[in-house]
């Protein structure tokens, strides 16, 4: 196992530099640069001044040199570079955008898990009742309601009729309390909980459906075991392998954010801050954000094979 | 039902509970309300990238800071054009004049001077007062290589020296190296006491440094707090040395869906929403079902929506097709029905507000039957099909390119697509989305006939950016200049290069008239319509005057009230 793991850090590290050659080369490919963007709607701009700024934002080096110095910013000065867009350091764009993002994905993933997966055996083991159908038919409409939409429904009910929730933002500015925050997280992570619920607990009750169908589980139920103790011991274990895997392959969803949900509710988060970083050609920003969710998503990956091997004794990881 | 003795005790005491709990929410209310009354919730689009007038780059950093010639809650300017686009003094004790004498020719056509008496009493937010000083150091941040983050110099290129002048250094001498006539517009000023020190250690890190958050500031408001990506919280000034603002704290909160700025009003969380940034199509929509309390404004502004010709096509080279093709295009009903009236034809490409704009210029009103006699006569038949051909069989398709996604831009192609199709041109639309079509389409030339955007003008606008031969981007110039379309007239060229060495207004008027008219006979671009700045604001906001110029609606801040 640990030969695995090690073996395994080292691809990522193989994987981590070939995407960030990548991810340069279709920053660079891209058109509009920074400073073509900042001279386009500027009367006056003189061709003295283009040639000043090109060498400011060390456009003029060739793609080999203008990595070369990026990967010594990084791993030699360990300064993760400047954005122009944003005027600020590329830490103090991140940091509290990854703050946020992590704080209603986190939410919302965590609230949606402990409610799907209890919800998907429940129903499971009822196929067919009236609480399976009910489910399904909830399942469907998260899936296929457009966040949007549902998003701005809530907005209208609770923010404009009702006036219980703000409508928007993380905070009301001044006030930074735990409370407003609280305030302030319940619709945006409720439109993501209602279409992640949706997708988990169809997850959930098809991988259990599938498990208390087997051979073992007829065994089981054939000797007599009690049938919570069929559920618990030989049914459910087997039916999280699974789901396991999911889970860990969607924590990179956490950091990665919402783009439409955050763009409604006016909440600061990474979706909002990938695209605008790909629109303006804000490369210091989009290298280090994509690399970031890559590192996670590798991470992930092998948090799922590991999870694996720990959940289902029948694997090894050599 | 006989109430029992005890029962007005415990009633009684439910009250008492009820007082000791209940007074404090009702007075903290009480307070809040209070609070509120003296605070102001505006709502923008975008956030700033940065509030120091040298380093930012965004309109919503115009509005919420202010920078070197449009004047803002954080930053006074030299002087300020307010809704009215009437140049007046504001730092400056009175504009330098020729007839005042502030402003001398040194050489008939060649170098001059001016010179600015600072108000006595002005003063940045920490008390220092602001001297020729401060004026002098921002020229010399701009003009420094080092210094990353200033775009243009397009003013200060001009200026030979700076310098300052009495005992209490308010007075400001500008020597210029050449006539220019807009020099009576203002110039940077930063507070020197504190940035000195900062871009004297490293020049290129200056832009790095928390200057950036522009804590001491000469305007009515000062920062109070930054809450990236959230909310800007702005304080009175308690320093400031003219007019004493009225609000006691403006809070800017950052929205970009125009569907939760309509939220925030409708829930009573808001009292202004910001021009900068607002859709057209949001603000028909909030007139069409107003929010209660709620006024909706649509100011005339600066931006003229066009197309451009790429007249190095042969057949956009012929005048008489481009005639054609605007006398093609029923613009009234255009706007009638797109904009409800509310955005006006453009007849040229100056707006009715500019100083210079021609009242009385050739109209292209919609005319199908002198659009056809036209292409008739530049060679251009109508064939058994209904399209036209020319001598050499070759169909008379254009294709036309603007932003992807801007559904009014889209939505007037396709009405000028069934326009023309009544003359036999064919209109293909092939839009792009805004980063390739700006920086790469436009900027370099690539459209093959037809380009639709915008200019955002200043009040000051005279064309020799847009219509000079000099301006045609090449890659030899590095693509700058905004003469995207090619042209290039002798005339035009001669007056555009004029106008900005010509000191004397009514000169310039002349020489623009003159322009004016000889650019519409050209016809280099389909002028379209001027778009108008869309903002609203609660009934009791009283001084809310949006300038439909690159001014922000906060030129004049420290007068706005609030009355809920």
């Amino acid at each position: 196992m640990r030969s695995f793991i090690l073996r395994r850090l080292l691809q990522t590290i193989v994987v981590l530099f070939v995407l960030s050659l990548a991810l340069r080369a279709i920053m660079d490919a891209m058109p509009g640069n920074l400073v073509e963007m900042m001279i386009t709607s500027r009367p006056g701009v003189k061709p003295e001044d283009v040639s000043r700024l090109r060498k400011q934002y060390g456009l003029d080096d060739s793609f080999p040199v203008a990595y070369a110095k990026w990967v010594r910013m990084i791993v030699v000065d360990r300064d993760l570079g400047y954005s122009m867009y944003y005027k600020q350091p590329v830490s103090q764009v991140l940091g509290p955008r990854l703050a946020a993002s992590v704080k209603l994905m986190g939410i919302s993933f965590l609230v949606s898990l402990a409610i799907a997966i209890p919800l998907g055996i429940y129903v499971a083991l009822r196929q067919y009742s009236i609480a399976d159908y009910l489910t399904n038919a909830f399942a469907f409409a998260g899936i296929s309601i457009p966040s949007f939409w549902l998003g701005l429904m809530m907005m209208y009910l609770f923010s404009v009729r009702l006036h219980w929730l703000p409508p928007d933002k993380m905070h009301t500015p001044g006030d930074e309390s735990l409370g407003d925050l609280l305030q302030h997280l319940i619709l945006p992570s409720l439109v993501l909980c209602v279409q992640e619920i949706a997708t988990w607990v169809r997850y959930m009750r098809a991988s259990m459906l599938e498990v208390i169908q087997e051979d073992y589980v007829r065994t089981a139920r054939a000797k007599g075991v009690s049938p919570g103790r069929v559920v618990w011991k030989h049914a459910l274990r087997n039916a999280l392998i699974p789901i396991i895997t999911l889970v860990a392959l969607s924590i990179p969803g956490v950091l990665s954010g919402a783009i439409i949900t955050e763009s409604i509710f006016s909440w600061p988060g990474m979706g909002q801050l990938l695209y605008k970083s790909v629109v303006n050609s804000d490369t210091p920003v989009a290298m280090i954000s994509f690399l970031l969710i890559a590192v996670v998503t590798l991470l992930s990956n092998l948090l799922a094979d590991v999870l694996y091997a720990v959940a289902d004794p029948r694997i090894r990881l050599t | 039902m006989r109430m029992s003795p005890r029962t007005p005790r415990r009633a009684l005491a439910v009250l008492a509970l009820a007082a000791i709990v209940g007074l404090p929410c009702v007075a903290a209310r009480l307070l809040r309300a209070a609070d509120e009354a003296d605070t102001l919730r505006i709502t923008i689009q975008q956030e700033p990238d940065s509030l120091h007038p040298l380093l930012m780059d965004m309109a919503a950093a115009t509005e919420i800071s202010g920078d070197n010639s449009r004047p803002g809650p954080l930053q006074a300017t030299l002087c300020l054009r307010g809704d009215d686009w009437v140049l007046r003094p504001y730092i400056a004790a009175e504009l330098p004049s020729l007839a005042n004498g502030q402003w001398k020719i040194l050489e008939e056509g060649g170098r001059m001077q001016t010179t600015w008496h600072l108000r006595p009493e002005a003063k940045w937010s920490d008390g220092t007062p602001i001297t020729a000083d401060d004026f002098i150091f921002a020229y010399q941040v701009i003009m420094d290589n080092r210094v990353v983050g200033v775009v243009t110099r397009d003013q200060e290129r001009r200026i030979e020296t700076m310098t300052a002048e009495g005992a209490d250094r308010k007075t400001l001498v500008i020597t210029w190296k050449e006539p220019f006539a807009y020099a009576d517009t203002g110039h940077a000023c930063l507070p020197r006491h504190i940035e000195e020190p900062v871009y004297s250690k490293d020049p290129a890190s200056y832009h790095k440094t928390d200057i950036a958050d522009r804590l001491v500031g000469c305007g009515p408001y000062v920062l109070k707090k930054w809450n990236r990506s959230e909310s800007i919280v702005l304080e009175r000034n308690p320093n400031y040395w003219g007019e004493m603002a009225k609000i006691q704290r403006i809070i800017y909160s950052f929205t970009s869906d125009t569907n939760t700025i309509v939220a925030n009003i409708l829930s009573g969380t808001l009292d202004a929403v910001s021009p900068t940034g607002m859709t057209f199509e949001a603000g028909l929509a909030l007139k069409a079902d107003p929010p209660p309390g709620f006024t909706t404004y649509f100011t005339p502004g600066l931006v003229w929506e066009h197309i451009d010709f790429n007249l190095e096509n042969p057949w956009l080279a012929d005048k008489r097709v481009r005639q054609a093709l605007t006398y093609g295009i029923d613009r009234e009903k255009m706007v009638k029905v797109f904009f409800e009236g509310q955005q006006p034809v453009a007849d040229g490409w100056l707006p009715p507000k500019h100083y210079a704009h021609h009242p009385n210029l050739k109209k292209y009103a919609y005319d199908p039957a002198k659009a056809n006699a036209l292409l008739d006569e530049a060679g251009w038949k109508k064939g058994a099909d209904g399209w036209r051909v020319n001598a050499a069989g070759e169909r008379f398709k254009l294709i036309i390119r603007t932003t992807a996604q801007n559904s009014v831009r889209e939505q007037i192609e396709q009405y000028i697509q069934s326009n023309w199709k009544k003359l036999g041109v064919e209109l293909a639309i092939e839009n792009q989305e805004a980063k390739v079509f700006f920086g790469e389409t436009v900027k370099k030339r690539k459209f093959e006939h037809l380009a639709m955007f915008a200019w955002l003008f200043g009040p000051q606008a005279d064309g020799e950016t847009n219509w000079t031969m000099k301006n045609i981007p090449t890659e030899a110039n590095g693509w700058t200049g905004q003469n995207y379309g090619g042209f290039k007239n002798a005339e035009i060229d001669r007056i555009d290069n004029q106008v900005p060495k010509t000191l004397a207004e009514a000169e310039r008027v002349k020489l623009l008239h003159q322009e004016q008219e000889l650019w519409l006979e050209e016809l280099p671009a389909i002028p379209l319509y001027f778009r108008c700045d869309v903002s609203a604001a609660r009934e009791g906001l009283k001084e809310w005057r949006p300038t439909g110029t690159d001014t922000g609606v906060t030129w004049n801040c420290q007068r706005w009230s609030l009355m809920r």
